[in-house]
């Protein structure tokens, strides 16, 4: 029995949206995190909060991924792709403490101001977001 | 056209990150190669005293500060090698009262960092 468009198409959507809601998760909430704070804070690369909550931050990443990848092809897709971007950002400006980093060494508090990196991922993010959103809400596919 | 913009966009952009982060980057792993990267000395002379900054870093720091408790001693832009600046007797008399209790600059314009004792 040959297996039914719409359920092949919806399999297909719901595949892509999870994968590039894992993608999505792996940039903002794994890597710029512990990227930042490795530059600021040798001692403290992996933020607690990603340790406690990363289950919470993968399923919503997720969620998103489903939802931007159920827009495409409409005029959705833009501000499903743009929203994406902006809450994977918040998820790190919240786990990197809104940018300024924290950290003791030798008897001294040590903290790194790390939002000019933030506020470029966000712009650079938004924008190829934009793109992207853009392309697909003129595609069908 | 849409794609070229967007992969332009995604290559570009990863560019900017790396291009942004390197400063950073640059400083943090000469601080944890040479922990004495920056050092602060006070040296006497008369009508007050000399602040001696020695960095031994690639990135030029700016906005340079040092704390003596609730004083502040403006350094300004400083560069591989020794900059000494002019203490008034008020700055000296807190140094000598407090110790060196912080500083604070910048990293290539961008990065503030502030050690704080305690």
């Amino acid at each position: 029995m040959p297996l039914d468009p719409r359920v092949s198409r919806a399999a297909w959507v719901a595949v892509r949206g999870v994968v590039s809601g894992f993608l999505y998760y792996i940039v903002y909430v794994v890597a710029l995190p512990i990227l930042a704070s490795a530059m600021g804070t040798p001692q403290a690369a992996v933020p607690a909060a990603l340790k406690s909550s990363f289950l919470i931050y993968l399923g919503v990443m997720t969620a998103l991924g489903v939802g931007a990848a159920l827009a495409r092809g409409t005029p959705a897709a833009v501000p499903a792709n743009m929203l994406v971007t902006a809450v994977g950002w918040l998820i790190s400006y919240k786990l990197l403490s809104g940018g300024i980093l924290h950290g003791s060494l030798e008897g001294y508090t040590v903290s790194v101001d790390v939002r000019p990196i933030l506020y470029a991922v966000l712009v650079l993010g938004l924008l190829y977001s934009l793109a992207s959103g853009l392309e697909s809400s003129t595609s069908s596919g | 056209m849409m794609a070229g913009f967007r992969v332009a966009l995604g290559v570009g952009g990863a560019a900017v990150v790396i291009a942004l982060l390197a400063p950073l980057a640059i400083f943090m792993a000469e601080a944890a190669h040479n922990p004495g990267i920056i050092e602060v000395e006070v040296e006497a002379a008369p009508g007050g005293g000399l602040l001696r900054v020695a960095y031994n870093g690639s990135m030029p720091l700016s906005d340079f500060e040092v704390y003596a408790g609730d004083t502040v001693i403006h350094v300004g832009y400083v560069s591989r090698g020794v900059k000494t600046v002019p203490l008034t007797p008020q700055q000296l008399a807190a140094i000598e009262e407090r110790g060196i209790t912080g500083l604070s600059f910048k990293i290539a314009g961008l990065y503030s960092i502030k050690q704080v004792k305690g």
